[in-house]
């Protein structure tokens, strides 16, 4: 599995699994750092839709378009249920948001079903200030 | 959608305690330079504060919270702690985070002043005495700075000072030294200005303040007897609390903002994206007042400030309202700090917009004509037309606010001016009615203002109602980032897919969401309802919301809410109140 890095995305848009309410700050700065750089964003969270400043896809079904990059920010249990609808709903790569998150049977399952992996931070690429300083001692390229 | 601000208030509730606790470790200036290791006492004292709240908060939000509340504690209770052995000053950091302030939920929750408790509890252990500083000019910046905090909440500063002041005169003991080792502007401007456990009632705070300055430092001049007058202040201030909330008032004081938009002055330009029809002679003078109302009605104008409903509707409300005296008002307020198309259009509609508002005179016969703005330099319209300059503050655009202020009529919250024959209309409804009366022209374009949040360009562009944002906003603005749309930039909401402009569209905007940390610590500082414009307890209607008691935060006049963003703007705790009132 590759670190994050902008040549593993493809296209301009971004499904993002696991838009949090609960998390609202930190999903908030994924949003504005990947919209920023020119990404049309589609967050997702299959067990609610309310409590948003923005429009939250609940299912597959109610996309407007599925991307072809992923982005997953989900507890590794949840990720890897999530892999299996995303590889049949179009999706051909996914970052997921830590190498805790992409363990042996996430990644194995992606292997298995031919999708593109990395890991990473997606603000160690696409933020600023301390963000690029962890990106740094990532080894992450910008 | 909820709608929400787009920009947000720069300040935070721990930029403000940071400054509290510099301001707070300057009373120890004197000892630090007489004994630099003192310093180092006090750094311990402060870190082992730090600790233990970042502890605290760990265990009770499961991440890291920002503990300088704590801090602030600490540096407050140090006067009280420096002389006393080294575990007594730990025992009073702990009475003071535990006791005094997680016991009750944390930061802004507590009923007593966290400092003032341990106060209380060590002055049960030890003789501890007034007064507390030793007068020195190095306190003056101390002092100084201290005087600015008044602010947060200013009448029991006042009358804790007052009270103070009154006993050492009574006592033949007034003078600067006395002031300074009493700590005068210590206990009044630091100590019982903290929003948490402080009313922000004027009557109750100057009287009560004064009782709990007065009383001690006369009768019996100890920090026990200080410290229980106070925490009898910070009871009867909760208690107070509880009860209050319920207003029908308005504020008038509103919000400075600054505008994100930065070309508006230099570089402001209309791009006409559609076409534009040119302008000839119209007879409107010799028009039945029928055919006007039936033009407007067969144009489909609409209130283009925001409201996007019928015109005609509005303007039959009037007719058939049967109040004695009927006032036109033209809204060229645009307190939105967003928006720049009115401003632009007032300076170069000007004389069609004249005209309209003759029409509307023609066709309801106005005791009074008014045009209110925040700049009135460049506009002349007809001498029975009074220009009226209002505030550049937000949201003084706002119906009940301006009509309030103007013409001194309260519109209850399920009330429309027009109902009281008052017709306000935005001067590009005014423009839209001069078209569609004398050029039978349909209401289906309108100005709105695009807006680059990242370069701060603005845009005047007119638009055809109906047409998708996002081609929009290709053809206008350079910047990558998140399309926002509505009314404005206190009141817009992310776009959809598909956004089409609507009528009730005023801004396209491209930036990023705004940061709303919703920081579990309010400190309480009332800011939310000082600004809000229907004087509304945001605090307790957004505390209400959360726990899912809607009816009591209904019943606490959330319904008169009027959407404006105010108080998700100035939030020092980065919460979106906003969202939680417009849940009723």
């Amino acid at each position: 599995m590759e670190k994050v890095n902008k040549a593993f995305f493809e296209g301009n848009e971004i499904l993002f699994v696991g838009y949090s309410s609960r998390n609202k700050a930190f999903c908030s700065s994924i949003m504005n750092a990947f919209s920023k750089n020119g990404f049309k964003v589609y967050p997702m969270n299959t067990k609610t839709k309310d409590g948003f400043d923005v429009k939250v896809y609940q299912d597959f079904t109610e996309l407007p378009k599925v991307p072809e990059t992923a982005y997953v920010l989900l507890k590794s249990g949840n990720a890897l249920n999530a892999i299996k609808p995303l590889k049949e709903n179009g999706v051909k790569r996914i970052l997921f948001q830590n190498e805790k998150i992409a363990d042996k049977g996430v990644l194995e399952q992606c292997r298995q079903l031919g999708l593109e992996t990395a890991a990473g931070c997606p603000m160690m690429l696409f933020g600023s200030g301390l963000h690029r300083v962890h990106g740094f001692f990532a080894g992450v390229k910008r | 959608m909820n709608t929400y601000p787009l920009i947000r208030n720069r300040w935070s509730n721990e930029h403000l305690l940071a400054v509290l606790f510099i301001t707070v470790s300057l009373y120890q200036l004197p000892d630090w330079v007489s004994s630099p290791v003192s310093i180092l006492h006090y750094i311990l004292i402060v870190t082992a504060a730090l600790l233990l709240d970042s502890a605290i908060n760990y265990l009770r939000y499961k991440k890291p919270v920002c503990a300088v509340s704590s801090a602030v504690t600490a540096a407050v209770l140090y006067p009280v702690i420096k002389d006393l052995p080294g575990w007594a000053g730990l025992i009073g950091i702990a009475a003071a985070l535990i006791v005094g302030k997680h016991i009750w939920g944390g930061t802004g929750k507590n009923i007593f002043n966290p400092a003032v408790a341990a106060m209380f509890f060590l002055g049960m252990m030890f003789p501890l005495r007034l007064p507390l500083f030793q007068p020195s000019y190095l306190l003056i910046p101390a002092l100084l700075l201290s005087l600015s905090f008044i602010i947060v909440r200013v009448f029991p500063g006042i009358g804790l000072m007052t009270g103070m002041l009154t006993a050492l005169f009574l006592s033949n003991s007034l003078n600067l030294a006395s002031i300074m080792a009493y700590g005068i502007i210590f206990w009044s401007c630091i100590v019982i200005t903290d929003p948490a456990t402080s009313t922000d009632n004027p009557i109750a705070g100057i009287l009560l303040g004064a009782l709990a300055g007065f009383t001690p430092l006369y009768f019996k001049p100890s920090l026990f007897a200080l410290s229980t007058a106070l925490l009898i202040f910070n009871g009867i201030s909760f208690l107070i609390g509880q009860y209050s909330g319920r207003t029908n008032s308005i504020s008038l004081s509103g919000v400075k903002i600054k505008s994100p938009i930065t070309a508006m002055k230099t570089d402001i330009e209309v791009e006409a994206l559609t076409e534009e029809l040119p302008y000839v002679g119209c007879s409107w003078e010799n028009m039945k007042a029928e055919y006007i109302l039936d033009r407007i009605k067969q144009n489909d104008v609409f209130g283009m400030g925001g409201a996007g409903f019928p015109t005609v509707s509005k303007l039959e409300k009037v007719i058939e309202s049967g109040a004695k005296k009927k006032y036109l008002i033209i809204n060229g307020m645009e307190c939105d700090p967003g928006l720049i198309h009115d401003k632009w259009l007032m300076s170069n509609r000007q004389a069609q917009i004249s005209k309209g508002i003759s029409v509307l005179n023609m066709l309801i016969g106005f005791n009074k004509t008014y045009f209110i703005a925040k700049n009135i330099e460049n506009l002349s319209f007809s001498p029975r037309v009074e220009v009226k300059q209002l505030p550049d503050r937000y949201p003084y655009g706002a119906e009940r606010i301006f009509v309030k202020k103007l013409l001194g009529i309260s519109i209850p919250a399920d009330s429309n001016s027009a109902q009281y024959g008052v017709l306000i209309l935005n001067v590009q409804t005014v423009l839209a009615i001069y078209e569609a009366v004398c050029f039978d022209k349909k209401a289906a374009e309108r100005f709105i203002t695009v807006a680059d949040l990242f370069s701060g360009i603005g845009h005047v562009v007119k638009v055809k109602i109906g047409e998708r944002v996002s081609d929009i906003v290709e053809r206008t603005v350079g910047s990558k980032g998140m399309i926002f749309v509505g009314g404005g930039i206190m009141q817009a909401h992310a776009a959809l897919e598909d956004e089409l402009v609507s009528k009730t569209t005023n801004l396209i905007a491209v930036g990023t969401l705004p940061k709303y940390k919703e920081s579990h610590q309010c400190i309480n500082c009332g800011l939310c309802k000082l600004y809000c414009p229907m004087g509304l307890d945001v605090k307790k209607i957004a505390e209400l919301v959360d726990e899912g008691r809607l009816v009591e935060a209904y019943n606490n006049n959330a319904r008169r809410c009027i959407n404006c963003g105010t108080c998700s703007y100035i939030c020092l705790a980065g919460k979106h109140l906003a969202a939680r009132t417009a849940k009723n």
